[in-house]
């Protein structure tokens, strides 16, 4: 599993995703989880790596190949590709057994249609009454180890955060579930989305230096939960 | 279904919690059983399922007076063996978790805590620390990690279970049962249910003490004096 997130800010998009693999043999931190699809949107995956990470490196490809630039056709098409790639990674293995799910997170500014910033979600599973979902999401997206993030997001979050002020949230929220989950772990991977600078990636120097400089805040906040009983 | 229960050590025993519906429930519905004066099992997932399991087990008069790593072996024999009885019969299997706690009377005189799932044939796993199970469980661990002291008493940790469901409950996607059912363990008393009028009282306390969570949190993302935390350094 993994923690995947797609928080809104008032100025763009905070993508956000830990590196940890999780397999027969273990956990490894070396997960490649997202990419970016173009200018504006960027796509995660979590569940199952392999077919994951093969979705969306298939989706940016047929997205360049095409020149595809509508939210919603790309979104269509993300639709497609995941399920398409599952089904294909699936009839490749030799042992048939249950397999877990795997999901996608498609976000970024909708500059053609809607001016929005837009939210898709994707899910494969292998419950056969629910196969595939594919979800419009208003607010803010957290996926697969989610419920720490959103037990935290509930006390920190307030609709007037900025993309820097989310990105440090998103930083504390992941730093805090990989501390209780084992399958959350590794470097965070984060990306922006704002409409004047489009898709940055977040790099691994910031976020390093955002963990140092909420090293105070984690301690803060522990010290507070620890008063907040029996005082 | 039971998704949040727990078991908590304490210095003068255990307290149990998991979530129930609301009102008067009968004992084959609760998400806690005691089997003996010092040994229980909490039930999550189905917890309708558990109880049925729990009490076939109990009719086929198992040894109770044991040590409780044996409790947990028979017990996983006799689950193990329902389950298998029903695939016999083409019947579901429904997910199903148990944690047997108790004070090990006939052995060590500790504590001890093992955790039996359907998902590995209730193999029973030996814990070291407090257990938590059920699909919603993961807050509870998360809060337990920043509160939870060795040094801490039954009537403390009663509290704590409660404000771990509390907090639990505030997210509204996580549907647990409506209500809390409580009970401890302990050296003096042995197993011992707590009355839901009391439970009500833990409660609201740890409703205010959600209340003031929420107020403090707001201080976190404000910039911290160097001076507030060098005393922790």
């Amino acid at each position: 599993m993994t923690l995947a997130m797609a928080l809104r800010a008032v100025d763009g998009v905070v993508l956000a995703t830990d590196s940890c693999i999780t397999g027969v043999g273990g956990t490894a931190d070396t997960s490649e989880k997202f990419l970016q699809v173009n200018r504006n949107i960027g796509v995660l995956t979590y569940g199952l790596a392999q077919p994951g990470y093969e979705g969306i490196s298939q989706l940016v490809s047929a997205v360049n190949q095409n020149q595809w630039a509508h939210f919603s056709k790309i979104g269509d098409e993300a639709a497609k590709i995941s399920q398409s790639s599952y089904a294909s990674w699936l009839e490749n293995q030799k042992e048939k057994r249950f397999y877990g799910a795997v999901g996608f997170i498609l976000a970024g500014y909708d500059n053609l249609e809607t001016n929005q910033f837009r939210i898709m979600h994707y899910e494969i599973t292998p419950d056969p009454q629910q196969p595939f979902r594919k979800r419009r999401i208003p607010g803010d997206l957290l996926a697969a180890q989610w419920h720490i993030a959103r037990y935290l997001l509930t006390k920190f979050h307030y609709p007037e955060m900025t993309v820097n002020e989310l990105t440090e949230l998103a930083v504390f929220l992941t730093a805090e579930t990989m501390i209780i989950e084992e399958t959350v772990g590794g470097p965070i991977q984060m990306a922006t989305i704002t409409q004047t600078a489009g898709f940055q990636r977040v790099h691994q120097q910031d976020v390093i230096r955002m963990l140092q400089s909420y090293q105070k805040r984690f301690a803060h906040f522990n010290q507070i939960c620890r008063s907040i009983a029996f005082e | 279904m039971a998704k949040l229960v727990m078991a908590l050590r304490c210095i003068d025993g255990i307290v149990l919690g998991g979530d129930v519906p609301f009102g008067d429930i009968s004992e084959s519905e609760d998400a806690i059983r005691p089997l003996s004066e010092s040994v229980a099992i909490l039930m999550h997932d189905d917890r309708l399922f558990g109880n049925w399991l729990v009490d076939e087990f109990l009719t086929s008069s198992p040894k109770l007076d044991m040590l409780i790593g044996e409790i947990a072996e028979q017990a996983q024999g006799f689950f193990d063996g329902k389950c298998q009885e029903l695939v016999d019969q083409h019947q579901p299997i429904r997910l199903i978790g148990t944690i047997i706690a108790g004070i090990d009377k006939n052995g060590t005189g500790g504590i001890e805590l093992y955790g039996l799932h359907v998902g590995n044939q209730f193999t029973p796993r030996v814990f070291e620390g407090n257990v938590f199970g059920g699909e919603y469980n993961a807050i509870a661990r998360f809060l337990d990690r920043k509160i939870y002291t060795f040094s801490i008493s039954v009537d403390s940790a009663l509290r704590l279970a409660a404000f771990y469901f509390t907090e639990t409950r505030s997210i509204p996607v996580l549907k647990l049962e409506p209500s809390l059912s409580l009970a401890t363990i302990t050296y003096s008393n042995g197993f011992r249910n707590v009355d839901q009028e009391l439970v009500k009282e833990y409660l609201s306390e740890a409703s205010r003490w959600s209340e003031k969570l929420f107020a403090a949190c707001a201080s976190i993302l404000s910039p911290i004096p160097d001076s507030e935390t060098e005393g922790r350094k």
